[in-house]
């Protein structure tokens, strides 16, 4: 092939995209910035490890069962998700981590020259995936740290598809009560679909805090999508679904990738499904570590955004990416909150309580050797 | 608008045409058209001569403030012919073939060649409007207590930041690109460029920064250039948390910072060195925008030092390994991008490729500038690209000294030297 027409076979909406490099593996990255143990403080991660009866499932997992296809459409999950959650299991529609529900969802309803709204300053995902789908994607900028009705629907109009609302938002933790995700749905009116992503869901404990799958007989409009990755620790498993009316999920179906999902996260997901205990244990300890982080950041005069989710933002008085490089030598691992679009901020995960205190540590560390001018920089000449 | 020709003599005519026709399309005046199409001449033969009777195609980019046109060529000419050493000497078949791109090289403002991402390699003739003097009308700057960001202010500000930027800061401190106003303008409508102002309550205009973005993976960012504000240091880092908002979630990997009045470093620009230029010595300020996992970097043991030295204080990652040059068979010839500026004095000289040759185009390309009395000449190394650091001996040989690092601003971090003119 002449590698001059390979140019031209590509979308425009694709040659604009910068593939996303996930982090290396840890032995790469403890070998790169010399730490001896590095805990990895950057991806929401739950450090408790799955709910004791998943993990006893894959212990006990038989390993021959990886010969023999999954459930295509996920048939006995969907059933306990549907009894769970008070829908029919024609309303579930499972996926390879939610990110793949938001691409079945994109593919469903937006075509080129469509669009979707969301805010600035949220999970990344949709905008993304609308991109190199060719779809715009309109951007509301966040309002003190919250989605702002006003300023999505001031973005919608008549090629409007999807509404994408982060509840609660990461990486700010600010949510909509209930009353006001019904004055924005009806306000928004039924023409559009409004996706409510409740990854984090399970660690909310606030009286208000709306279960979107409840309002879903008032807003036929609307998709909710959960996860069994944050709260449920089954991230390495890769699943997550959406919930919407039989009409909507019905749509969505037809864009859905059937087998994408494999049989021991179906089968883990089964098990971990609704485990009071090990949910309620879990919200405690993001409780403890939310005060521990926002006892040291008051201490070292950082603001900080905490909430019941298990990450908190923290701003620094100087650059985010440098803060990650230098508490990646001292083995934590946190998000930097520049692709975010809110630069001097860093996102960390609440671990257990001994990383937090080794985390509190290493942040108060770090923000005293910055308050010196670089001793360097004065050799050669500059500030 | 493009035209795909044979490189054939006879096709001269037709492709010249396509010049002139571009260049005035573009609003380009008849000198500047005159120059463009001889120029165009120039490299097309040159093109002939090297890779004859091969397609190619000629594009035309209207930049608003410039005319490109772009010489796509499936395979790559003979690469002497662009170092702007190579001289014109009709006399001999050798001396034709080593021709150089001597008028194209001096009457464009850009000249330069690249390997395109996938495949086939592209040529760029670029050829600058020009824009009348300002009229001189120096306006007052009240103090402003409060201000607001926009990235699209309206043009009657921008003219009045152009203004600003002139009358008020050392040439030294800003491209003049940034004046007079209608090239400022067209720079920020060509969308390569951008701007962000601060306004007070009343309108009047309080600071801002321009930004370049081209085609690298890092953003040039010039300012924050300030009227008079109650209170600098916040103004400086709204402007710049506001730039760095702007590229945070992009293809882009750093941000460079030329020449801010404070160094911003609450608004996360950390140190990247300094650059002597005529006129003084201006602080450069670097922002990484992701997170960076790490690299393997390949230096000169002349540069170790340097390069340790600020990988320690920016904190990065790096598997560094000295590179000795150990006889091993480099590339065939070595090969210089030079952008020149004849009204600063300032040259730069990019290392394409780097052979066995290197001292000496290199020295040939030194007294050229100096005999043209270019007074700072800057060059880049690339750690990303260990053939480069066979250069850095001859140029620290030559009077260069290291004064700048940006992470990742190539394949790998740039090295940038500098040689004050005479310095050897």
């Amino acid at each position: 092939m002449n590698l001059c027409n390979l140019e031209a076979l590509v979308p425009q909406y694709v040659r604009q995209f910068e593939a996303y490099i996930p982090s290396p593996p840890d032995d790469e990255l403890q070998q790169m910035f010399g730490c001896s143990r590095l805990i990895r403080m950057n991806n929401n991660e739950n450090p408790l490890g799955p709910p004791p009866a998943a993990a006893a499932f894959l212990q006990s997992f038989d390993p021959a069962l990886v010969s023999r296809y999954p459930s295509g459409d996920c048939r006995p999950l969907r059933a306990r998700l549907a009894d769970y959650l008070g829908v029919t299991p024609s309303q579930v529609i499972l996926g390879n981590g939610a990110n793949e529900v938001i691409a079945f969802v994109i593919k469903a309803f937006c075509q080129q020259g469509d669009n979707i709204v969301t805010a600035d300053r949220t999970f990344a995902v949709y905008e993304w995936i609308a991109r190199f789908s060719g779809v715009d994607a309109r951007l509301a900028p966040l309002n003190d740290f919250g989605f702002d009705e006003e300023g999505l629907l001031a973005r919608v109009d008549s090629r409007t598809k999807l509404v994408f609302i982060c509840n609660p938002n990461n990486p700010t933790g600010t949510w909509w009560s209930r009353d006001r995700l019904i004055r924005f749905m009806e306000r928004l009116g039924p023409n559009h679909i409004v996706v409510l992503d409740e990854a984090y869901a399970e660690f909310m404990d606030q009286p208000d805090y709306p279960d979107g799958i409840s309002l879903l007989s008032r807003f036929p409009n609307l998709i909710i999508f959960r996860t069994f990755s944050k709260m449920y620790a089954l991230a390495g498993l890769r699943i997550g679904y959406l919930v919407g009316t039989e009409q909507v999920t019905d749509i969505v179906r037809k864009t859905a990738i059937v087998y994408s999902v494999n049989t021991l996260a179906q089968s883990a997901a089964l098990a971990a499904l609704g485990d009071q205990t090990f949910i309620t244990a879990t919200r405690s300890l993001v409780q403890e570590g939310q005060q521990m982080l926002a006892a040291q950041c008051a201490e070292l005069k950082l603001p900080i955004l905490t909430s019941d989710c298990n990450f908190a933002m923290i701003k620094l008085p100087f650059s985010d990416t440098l803060a990650y490089r230098l508490l990646m030598q001292q083995g934590y691992m946190v998000r930097t909150m520049t692709g975010f679009r809110f630069p001097g901020w860093i996102r960390v995960s609440i671990a257990g309580r001994e990383a937090m205190q080794g985390f509190c540590t290493a942040l108060s560390r770090l923000v005293h050797s910055r308050t010196d001018q670089s001793p360097l920089a004065k050799v050669y000449g500059v500030f | 608008m493009e035209l795909k020709v044979e490189l054939v003599p006879e096709r001269m005519p037709v492709v010249v045409a396509f010049a002139e026709s571009a260049a005035k399309s573009a609003g380009l005046a008849a000198p500047e058209t005159t120059m463009l199409a001889l120029s165009t001449e120039e490299l097309f033969l040159a093109l002939c001569s090297s890779i004859p009777g091969a397609g190619i195609t000629v594009r035309f980019q209207d930049r608003r403030y410039a005319a490109d046109l772009l010489f796509q060529v499936p395979q790559p000419p003979d690469l002497r012919i662009f170092n702007i050493t190579s001289r014109p000497d009709h006399e001999t078949e050798e001396g034709l073939a080593e021709m150089g791109l001597f008028l194209a090289s001096r009457a464009c403002d850009q000249f330069s060649i690249r390997q395109m991402e996938l495949g086939g390699w592209e040529i760029m003739l670029r050829k600058e409007r020009n824009y009348p003097a300002p009229v001189q009308q120096s306006q007052p700057h009240p103090a402003v207590q409060t201000w607001q960001l926009t990235t699209s202010p309206a043009p009657d500000l921008v003219k009045q930041f152009s203004a600003l930027i002139a009358d008020s800061f050392a040439a030294c401190q800003f491209p003049e690109e940034f004046t007079p106003p209608g090239r400022l303008l067209d720079k920020l409508a060509s969308n390569e460029y951008g701007i962000i102002l601060a306004q007070g309550e009343q309108g009047e205009l309080a600071g801002g920064l321009i930004w370049h973005a081209d085609e690298g993976r890092m953003v040039a960012c010039f300012g924050p250039y300030l009227a008079a504000p109650t209170e600098p240091e916040q103004l400086t880092i709204a402007l710049c948390e506001k730039l760095t908002e702007q590229f945070g979630r992009s293809n882009r990997l750093g941000l460079v910072l030329y020449a801010p009045q404070q160094p911003p470093v609450a608004a996360g620009f950390e140190a990247a060195g300094s650059l002597a230029i005529p006129g003084g010595t201006i602080w450069t300020g670097y922002r990484m925008l992701a997170e960076e996992f790490g690299a393997d970097a390949a230096v000169a043991t002349e540069l170790m030092p340097f390069y340790t030295d600020w990988c320690s204080s920016m904190a990065l990652a790096r598997n560094i390994r000295a590179y000795h040059d150990d006889g091993e068979t480099a590339n065939g010839l070595t090969l210089f991008a030079t952008r020149l500026n004849r009204s600063t004095g300032m040259a730069r000289l990019t290392p394409l490729l780097v052979g066995r040759d290197a001292e000496a185009v290199l020295e040939e390309h030194l007294q050229l500038l100096d005999q043209e009395q270019f007074s700072a000449i800057y060059c880049t190394v690339d750690t990303g690209r260990p053939f480069d650091a066979l250069l850095a001996p001859h140029l620290l040989k030559r009077g260069f000294t290291p004064r700048m690092l940006v992470p990742w601003g190539g394949t790998g971090d740039l090295i940038h030297l500098h040689r004050a003119g005479g310095s050897r």
